[in-house]
């Protein structure tokens, strides 16, 4: 991949002095193509979509349809509405837990790794409805089990399976085509959190027969605050309306209402019309790339940080020992020295700019009775170069330190 | 301790910016879970170390390791140090309140309240000793009350000096410009506490030196109001005028003085014996510029803003 091209894209990495941007799980910086096309709206067009007949408001409505046409190819869906806007993947899986028919018995499973975004909307809608929330733990490594989980849809009435593709804290992917065949079998309904993969890897909607499939834009180079949440038509049947009022109606009366159809009927109020304009432009973006060509580089990246932090002293590296099951991400830790210290020191000392934390992920250290990881997670436009400025950084921390 | 100093200093630094109040607000979380002794869970000190630490590791490894090994020393030395800075800023600005000096009463060092040192500055005496001064050596004890109307000697300030009540001493010089700097100041005092009352002409150049007889001589043939209207006029002329003796004449014949009655009166051995007299008393105080003030006895150097005088007469 010629990263080179890339970067150059990337206003952020265009200045005398460019940072070492490796917190792309949280957020991607964005390329000039996404700041122009929220620009291009701000400027020509700053008005009302679906709704208004006047040439500009006409013009937003085209400009999203266009965007729901980019991020239905994006995840090959069958259909353009099955796709539904909204501000990020914690709103999507919000929705869907409080949209699904949850009654007394009914289990929703998930890992033991999930984002507390897959974890606590579930937990409260089990709070709400009676239901059973139900983990299924991952092996020491931190794989998935299939024959855990196999265990788990046997155990009982499994009504949800709700999952993070790829996990933030160490990368690791669940085989996702296996887990929704398997739920299917039980008849659960399958919800997969993409937030992780959809940047990183080709994602096929139809060949996954994902039920729903939520991710956020600003982990693919898009704005923040924006989201896309597929469901296949039948899913989409299913659900109860969330947020309703303006735009999820064809007609009130004083006491009845009549709801549009999906995906109007969840996409309550006026949108985030630039930020959605912004992502279809951040999807054909990544798309340019090559999702493939991504992960490629990413696997190389990855291999490339490990081999070097394994020859540091005192580290531990979570998830697997073999980089190429971690995607882009490495997270590790130093039982001496304080996370956050790693993590501001590399800033202030060197620019490299990583997580520290537990990564929205509190159970899974709470369990394992880890403080905290620090986590390089690397995108399209990171290079060899930046993890040894990394590494060289890494380890005047630790000498400074230990 | 981290979390002290930092509360210490960026609420300071939080006045002025709310970046630094946030910090402020994290550190002060932090000092309340230490002092509810639970252990400090915000990550502050971590923070605020990996900065200080990351910075010093662009410029020396080794330093950077010295100041993350002794980082709690140095807290605490640094707050120690913020601690007294802090008493000493806040001594200093009760002082410049009370005294118009940061550094208290007739302290004339520098005062980052008052930069230019206004509030402490005197015209310094400057005039030959042959001029009018036989013999100004000091030390030399002369009688004393000259022209203070209550039992008041400034010999040996102030160890003999008994405290006075409502008593304010103005030694000055009509041309200097401290002194007539201080002077709408008296007046104000004067009207509104109405305090035994002396003025004391002490010239710091010699062309106004002969003012000293003259007044002397005016207050001996009208002490009270004609007298103080004659003060007000010296004060309002300009320094060149004053040095012109026939202006001053003008001035007493104005304010219904007998002219020739001074004029003998100020060239008289008496006055001078009079006039040198005052002065050696005067010089007996340690006086070293104008104006110089006894506030109830106490000396006041300099030209104070009015309250500290009213503290001190009140």
């Amino acid at each position: 991949m010629d990263t080179d091209r890339w970067r150059q894209d990337f206003p952020l990495l265009q200045t005398a002095k460019p940072l070492i941007y490796f917190d792309n799980a949280c957020a991607t910086l964005k390329p000039e193509s996404v700041l122009q096309a929220m620009d291009t709206y701000n400027r020509e067009f700053p008005t009302c979509g679906g709704r208004s007949v006047n040439r500009l408001g006409s013009r937003v409505t085209k400009a999203v349809q266009a965007a729901r046409k980019v991020a239905a190819r994006f995840v090959n869906a069958a259909h353009e509405d099955e796709i539904v806007f909204l501000r990020n993947t914690t709103e999507g899986i919000n929705l869907l837990a409080h949209s699904l028919s949850l009654s007394e018995g009914d289990i929703i499973l998930t890992t033991d790794k999930e984002h507390n975004s897959n974890l606590v909307p579930w937990q409260l809608a089990a709070k709400r409805t009676n239901a059973k929330h139900q983990v299924v733990r991952t092996q020491d490594d931190g794989t998935f089990s299939i024959d855990v989980y196999r265990a788990a849809l046997a155990s009982g009435s499994v009504k949800v399976v709700a999952m993070g593709m790829t996990s933030n804290l160490d990368g690791v992917s669940i085989p996702a085509q296996e887990v929704v065949s398997l739920a299917h079998e039980y008849g659960a309904v399958v919800v997969l959190d993409a937030a992780q993969a959809a940047p990183h890897q080709l994602l096929d909607v139809q060949k996954l027969e994902a039920d729903f499939v939520v991710f956020s834009g600003h982990k693919l180079c898009g704005p923040s605050g924006t989201g896309v949440l597929y469901g296949t038509r039948a899913a989409w049947t299913t659900l109860q309306p969330f947020l309703v009022g303006g735009s999820t109606v064809s007609s009130t009366t004083y006491t009845e209402y009549e709801l549009l159809q999906v995906p109007e009927r969840f996409e309550a109020g006026l949108q985030d019309y630039a930020g959605i304009i912004g992502l279809a432009a951040a999807m054909e973006y990544v798309d340019l790339v090559g999702r493939d060509e991504i992960a490629r580089h990413e696997h190389k990246l990855n291999a490339y940080a490990t081999a070097q932090l394994e020859q540091l002293s005192g580290v531990t590296i979570l998830g697997p020992t073999d980089p190429a099951e971690r995607g882009g991400i490495v997270s590790f830790y130093i039982p001496t020295i304080d996370m956050h210290q790693i993590a501001i020191t590399l800033d202030t000392a060197s620019s490299v700019l990583v997580r520290s934390g537990q990564h929205c992920v509190h159970s899974w250290f709470h369990d394992r009775d880890i403080v905290g990881s620090v986590r390089l997670s690397f995108y399209l436009y990171n290079t060899t170069d930046e993890i040894d400025v990394c590494m060289a950084g890494l380890e005047k921390v630790i000498a400074v330190y230990s | 301790m981290a979390c002290f100093i930092a509360f210490a200093v960026l609420a300071v630094m939080g006045i002025f910016s709310s970046t630094h109040r946030a910090l402020a607000r994290e550190a002060f979380g932090c000092i309340t879970r230490r002092v509810t002794l639970r252990p400090c869970d915000t990550g502050f000190k971590e923070k605020i170390q990996g900065h200080m630490v990351g910075w010093l590791l662009r410029r020396s490894t080794r330093v950077a390791r010295f100041i993350n090994r002794y980082f709690e020393v140095l807290a605490w030395i640094f707050f120690i140090i913020t601690i007294w800075s802090l008493v000493i800023s806040v001594e200093g600005a009760y002082n410049f309140y009370r005294y118009g000096s940061c550094n208290g009463l007739n302290d004339s060092s520098f005062c980052v309240l008052d930069p230019t040192g206004s509030n402490s500055g005197v015209s310094a005496i400057d005039v030959p000793d042959d001029v009018f001064l036989p013999s100004c050596s000091g030390g030399e004890e002369v009688e004393g009350g000259l022209l203070s109307k209550v039992p008041l000697t400034l010999n040996r300030y102030p160890q003999m000096n008994i405290r006075t009540d409502n008593e304010l001493v103005f030694v000055g010089c009509f041309e200097c410009a401290y002194t007539r700097k201080t002077y709408p100041t008296v007046s104000r005092l004067l009207a509104t506490y109405e305090p035994a009352f002396t003025f004391i002409h002490h010239p710091t150049k010699p062309t106004t030196a002969y003012l000293t007889g003259i007044v002397q001589c005016a207050y001996e043939a009208s002490p009270e109001q004609e007298w103080l209207q004659l003060i007000d006029r010296l004060f309002m002329s300009t320094p060149d005028d004053l040095a012109d003796e026939d202006y001053v004449y003008d001035i007493l014949l104005d304010e219904g003085y007998e002219v020739s009655d001074i004029r003998d009166c100020a060239a008289s051995e008496r006055m001078e014996q009079f006039v040198a007299k005052q002065r050696q008393e005067v010089i007996n105080t340690g006086i070293y510029g104008t104006p110089l003030l006894f506030v109830n006895s106490t000396p006041v150097v300099g030209p104070k803003p009015y309250r500290v005088y009213r503290f001190m007469l009140r």
